[in-house]
């Protein structure tokens, strides 16, 4: 499990960066803008030797800008960034809000980043309105507490609307691959597993600002 | 002074590994209560955790000093004389406090149940160890 949800917003823009354009090796880069709107829901989960927890993402994904070059069955990259705020996770709970930004060293890195670098799928699924949830996999590089990893990640996706797309999906990252330090609790007793997992229930609206 | 500072660290020394290992039997055999801990309430991992430490030495040199001005009240074997400490402990001390922990913190009344049983078992350990040790 080495895979983080953010970038999966990412990779809805560059299926929606596909859809609009015709279909050829690559395109030359489109700049378009994105924002995720509701009711998305973006949530990581994890247990402890004791419990379970769950954090809901807080953040408001405002409109932003990115460039894309898309291909017959893939879409490449460029400025296609994502931050989330790290302080923007809510457990419900004082003491693992605050545990979990200490271990993702929110002082010194305030933003998870998610950059996606390309994104495959089926050019059939995306012409077609009516073809409900279909498969993407997106490249990205993932970066958390200033430790950048290369992350191929898979999601369900599907066409709301002309400009909307909804993805879904759930993937899970080692802490520890990241340099942090799984939180504890009572004398380090109580011990939050390694693995986590994010879950996304996305909708992204993307729209075209202009031609290179 | 020699005498009662042995007996007290002797005690004190017993009973910080019962606290280590009533929270590790917490933890392992009532997660739900163990739950409970994670909670802004408590502050187990930040400077003052070396203070949780010395509880048991706070406690043991404060019943060392109780059981030597008073242990001529205690009847009977060395067992049933701790036991009675550790009662008359409880009830003088454990009971009020955790009483007035359950009525202004926003703690579960099983939590303090817990306190307030292991409290008196402190206790009980500590009069058994003195009424052998220092009949």
């Amino acid at each position: 499990m080495k895979k983080s949800p953010f970038f999966l917003l990412l990779i809805i823009v560059g299926i929606l960066g596909t859809s609009a354009t015709p279909f050829a090796p690559f395109s030359p880069p489109e700049k378009k803008r994105y924002s995720i709107v509701k009711p998305s829901r973006l949530f990581l989960k994890g247990t402890t030797n004791v419990n379970k927890f769950t954090c809901t993402c807080e953040d408001q994904f405002i409109y932003q800008e990115l460039e894309v070059e898309t291909g017959d069955a893939a879409s490449r990259f460029q400025n296609a960034r994502l931050g989330m705020t790290t302080r923007k996770f809510n457990c419900k709970n004082g003491k693992m809000d605050r545990d979990l930004q200490k271990a993702l060293k929110a002082e010194e890195h305030p933003k998870i980043l998610i950059d996606l670098v390309e994104a495959r799928h089926s050019p059939e699924d995306l012409k077609n309105p009516d073809a409900g949830w279909f498969d993407v996999e997106a490249r990205v590089n993932l970066t958390i507490t200033g430790t950048t990893k290369e992350r191929r990640i898979k999601a369900q996706a599907k066409r709301i609307s002309e400009n909307q797309f909804a993805l879904k999906g759930s993937e899970s990252i080692q802490m520890t691959e990241f340099g942090i330090d799984p939180p504890t609790a009572m004398f380090g007793l109580i011990k939050v597993d390694d693995l986590i997992t994010f879950h996304f229930d996305l909708t992204v609206q993307v729209d075209p600002i202009g031609f290179n | 002074m020699q005498k009662f500072l042995l007996k007290g660290f002797v005690a004190g020394i017993i009973l910080l590994v019962i606290s280590y290992a009533a929270l590790w039997i917490l933890v392992n055999f009532f997660p739900d209560m163990a739950e409970q801990y994670y909670n802004p309430i408590f502050d187990m991992e930040g400077d003052k955790t070396y203070l949780y430490f010395l509880h048991p030495f706070i406690l043991s040199f404060a019943l060392a000093w109780f059981w030597r001005r008073f242990k001529s009240l205690f009847h009977g074997p060395f067992w049933w004389r701790g036991i009675e400490m550790g009662l008359v402990y409880g009830l003088i001390a454990t009971l009020p406090s955790m009483w007035i922990t359950f009525s202004s913190l926003a703690v579960s009344f099983p939590l303090v149940m817990t306190w307030l049983l292991y409290g008196v078992f402190q206790g009980v350990i500590v009069g058994i160890v003195y009424a052998k040790i220092s009949p």
